[in-house]
């Protein structure tokens, strides 16, 4: 039996005025067919449970419904209250999300598991045995059915839960966040009992913000926003190729296995849900996304299908309106496309005299995206490094940032994009700058020292956890540590607000102990402004901790150049191999 | 290591003292026409008249008071000091620096000119000069600064290579700042050094130079000099005008020469860390 969510909308009235409307959940619009799972994913707050709600008639009477809810065709928008009860669990059934409350405390798990079988008319004998193989069949031990609530696990509860939306056998399954309190054991358990009520033909809508739950019994996912779906896709898809940025902020927020890179949350904080609510004329991401352009807070984008280098939104279609997941790729609902390329490297080679450095050295790099560039001493990655910054020009190739080509570019501009932190803070300062001047260099290079750029450096020093005081401002490069000397070359190269990053090696010459807290705060700086950043370093133990991607240069050439944690788990180059190895302690 | 050349300076006892002299001789030789009792191009007195309250040392063969004959020479060495030092470090920094900016032809010409003017003898060159040509006074200080420009010259070429290649530097260029910009910011301030140590060493030939070469007779004759005076009063030794004719323009030129050596010891020991005796005050 499918169930089809059209065009729904769903605001919670507030303090009864009209006008005091908060939106749950805006124009979405999903099918799930028969023998199919789908799953909804997101942050708190963004409307997940409104939606398994509304798909049950089970809102809150403050809450205001309009589009469609379709169960096996029917609307059950105009349903009354008594017509909901005969398809409530017997064609559609819930799996709450698991708080202490949700089942009854005074009451047997086993009579609370077979009540509705009771109440449709079956002996009390046959419900009780259906529903203790029910329990069996979630592996719930011997002996617990008899038990009341409170006296068994959390875990336990969560399949008690199960249980009880199972034991109808209803054709359409909601479970909301039904993971959330099991441990890993018993979700792949779960994962496998979703898969075979996937299998008998139910439509199941999953809904969960546990990332790694998704692709285990999901074939679709969609990712939903503070009541907007943003992307949806297959779910196979969901932590490896992300085309969303919020998508790919929501997969670096979460632990996964294999992941080594650090976990940063989705920057900036969740818009407010009143800010909405009456006609928004732009993305609603838009104040967190890392590639906002002008036209994401003119006019709302448009859902497209997704892919590589989307057309941005021309000739999309109507805010998701006329997608209802059933494209096989998804879509994404993103003016730029989905995650745009910043930089693209066209077979650019260079020689130095008759050496040759890169030999056609093709590459991308997206934006908000951190690149690990890792090769030995010599490898050509310090050459890459400064000809997509612009100032060493390529033999042949060519150079595209944000489309136009380096080479147009005036340097000048594509200067102050582009923040550099060399490798040694010692010799990138000039030993007659105080802390002061260094870090207004750039501002007095691009003209743009005036007077307030006193209370600008003294911030840049708060954000890289320098003092920013008088004292400290009038420092010498001599009396500062390495640490905090690289911290002020960090503040040098952000102060202009660049969009992306190039870190050359920027904390080899730093001991383990600083070496970690500047790897820290460049991560968070970059997390926080949404830059790009390019980071170049020998250590492979080094990018496989910072890196969404890791390209590998060996001789002039990339040969490797996938996310980082497939590289480390399975490199496909011999050279990758060994510097796996070695940085392993191995031979 | 950042140094604060004028804090370092004033600790430095004899740089302090060179200072002092030579400020004091300047002070001297601009206030000539005031300090000068009487006209040193005019006749004041009887010839070889012994020192008095109206002519402190004396007067010359011809009458001249030679008090004012050494305030007035003082003044011609000092200025044809400075005036040489100043355009020959001038025409080093500029020929330096843009030797090591630009390269290629140019720098090696510019190059091989400066090891050129190296091996020839200056003084020879400036001999023949005015004795061929008489020349004046600026066209003095004009042939001598052309052939004392090449030690800055390529001290300042050698230490702007050094410079392009600093990170720091190339952290400026990176982020977008022109040329312009890394000379004055960067490029400058680390040249200041040689420049100093330059100008005094410059001056410091210059002075001895010109009293050398109006001892020689190879000076416009109507300018008053050390030179000239000692010449003078060599050839009326045997009238024991010695102490009062010959030792005055000896001992001013002496302090003039030791003066600039002092200052040029202090600014040498200051940069060149190998000199330093007491580690430098951070700030």
């Amino acid at each position: 039996m499918p169930l089809q969510f059209k065009n729904l909308n769903v605001q919670y009235r507030v303090s009864g005025s009209p006008d005091d409307c908060a939106t749950a959940l805006d124009n979405i619009s999903i099918k799930i067919n028969e023998g199919e799972c789908v799953s909804v994913v997101g942050e708190s707050g963004s409307g997940k449970s409104t939606l398994a709600l509304a798909s049950m008639k089970l809102l809150a009477p403050s809450a205001v419904m309009t589009g469609q809810v379709l169960v096996g065709g029917t609307d059950i928008s105009g349903l009354s209250d008594s017509e909901m009860e005969t398809i409530r669990w017997n064609e559609i059934a819930i799996v709450f999300q698991n708080y202490g409350d949700v089942l009854n405390p005074v009451h047997r798990i086993i009579d609370q598991i077979a009540e509705p079988l009771i109440k449709n008319g079956e002996s009390r004998s046959s419900a009780l045995d259906r529903s203790r193989s029910m329990l069996d069949y979630l592996k719930i031990k011997e002996g617990r059915d008899v038990l009341y609530p409170h006296q068994i696990s959390a875990g336990e509860r969560q399949r008690v839960l199960m249980a009880m939306a199972l034991i109808t056998d209803p054709g359409i399954l909601v479970l909301d966040e039904p993971v959330a309190s099991v441990d890993a054991i018993t979700k792949s358990y779960l994962a496998k009992v979703i898969n075979e009520q996937v299998d008998a033909g139910k439509a199941v809508l999953l809904i969960t913000h546990d990332l790694s739950f998704v692709p285990l019994c999901s074939c679709r996912c969609e990712v939903l926003y503070f009541g907007s779906i943003l992307e949806s896709l297959p779910s196979h898809e969901l932590l490896d190729a992300p085309r969303h940025p919020y998508t790919r902020a929501l997969v670096r927020s979460f632990p996964m296995m294999e992941r080594a890179k650090d976990l940063a949350g989705v920057r900036g904080v969740p818009p407010s849900m009143f800010s909405r609510s009456s006609g928004r004329c732009s993305c609603i991401f838009q104040p967190r996304c890392t590639q906002s352009i002008g036209v994401c807070s003119q006019k709302q984008p448009c859902a497209t299908p997704r892919g590589r280098d989307g057309t941005g939104g021309v000739g999309g279609r109507d805010a998701a309106g006329g997608m209802d997941g059933t494209d096989r790729d998804g879509y994404v609902v993103c003016h730029r496309g989905g995650i745009a390329t910043m930089i693209s490297v066209k077979d650019i080679s260079k020689s130095y005299n008759d050496l040759r450095v890169l030999s056609d050295v093709s590459l991308t790099l997206d934006e908000g995206e951190i690149l690990a560039l890792v090769g030995e001493t010599g490898s050509g990655k310090t050459t890459l490094a400064y000809t997509i910054a612009g100032t060493i020009k390529p033999d042949g190739g060519e150079i595209l940032f944000r489309g136009r080509r380096v080479s147009d570019i005036d340097r000048k501009e594509l200067a102050k994009t582009v923040g550099i932190v060399y490798q040694s803070p010692r010799d990138s300062i000039s030993h007659r700058f105080t802390v002061f001047e260094a870090i207004a260099e750039p501002l007095h290079i691009h003209d743009e020292f005036d007077d307030e750029s006193g209370g600008r450096i003294e911030s840049a020093l708060r954000e890289v956890q320098l003092p920013d005081d008088e004292y400290f401002l009038q420092k010498y490069p001599h009396e500062l540590s390495g640490g905090e000397l690289q911290r002020v070359a960090i503040a040098r190269a952000l102060i202009l607000a660049p969009d992306l990053l190039i870190a050359d090696e920027s904390t080899s010459f730093l001991d383990p102990s600083v070496q970690a807290k500047v790897l820290r705060l460049l991560l968070d700086l970059q997390n926080e402004r949404g830059i790009s950043m390019l980071f170049v370093t020998h250590d492979i133990g080094v990018a496989r901790k910072v890196s969404d991607r890791i390209a590998v240069l060996h001789g002039g050439k990339i040969v490797e150049n996938a996310p980082a944690h497939r590289v480390i788990a399975s490199p496909e180059h011999p050279y990758t191999k060994q510097l796996i190895g070695v940085a392993k302690g191995g031979g | 290591m950042h140094i604060k050349p004028f804090k370092e300076f004033k600790k430095d006892k004899i740089g302090v003292a060179g200072l002092m002299l030579i400020l004091l001789l300047i002070t001297t030789a601009i206030l000539a026409p005031v300090i000068a009792p009487h006209d040193p191009w005019d006749y004041s007195a009887p010839a070889f008249q012994p020192p008095s309250w109206e002519h402190p040392l004396g007067t010359n063969d011809i009458g001249y008071d030679i008090y004012s004959e050494l305030v007035w020479s003082l003044r011609t060495s000092i200025l044809f000091g400075i005036a040489v030092a100043a355009i020959a470090c001038t025409i080093g920094l500029v020929l330096g620096v843009s030797a090591a900016l630009i390269g290629g032809m140019y720098d090696m010409v510019v190059m091989r000119i400066a090891d050129a003017l190296l091996a020839i003898p200056t003084i020879m060159i400036l001999i023949l000069i005015a004795a061929y040509f008489k020349p004046s006074t600026t066209v003095l200080i004009i042939a001598l600064s052309l052939v004392l420009w090449q030690t800055t010259a390529r001290g300042v070429r050698a230490q702007t290579l050094s410079l392009k290649t600093k990170l720091y530097v190339k952290a400026a260029k990176n982020a977008g700042a022109p040329t312009s910009y890394i000379m004055y910011r960067h490029v400058m301030p680390e040249l200041f050094p040689l420049y100093a140590m330059g100008f005094v060493t410059k001056a410091r030939i210059a002075v001895f130079m010109e009293a050398g070469l109006s001892f020689l007779g190879i000076f416009d004759p109507t300018t008053k000099s050390l030179g000239i005076m000692m010449s003078y009063a060599m050839r009326y030794l045997y009238l024991d005008v010695w102490f009062n004719w010959l030792l005055p323009p000896v001992i001013a030129l002496s302090l003039l020469i030791i003066s600039l050596g002092f200052i040029s010891y202090a600014i040498e020991e200051i940069f060149d860390p190998r000199l330093r005796r007491n580690n430098a005050t951070p700030i």
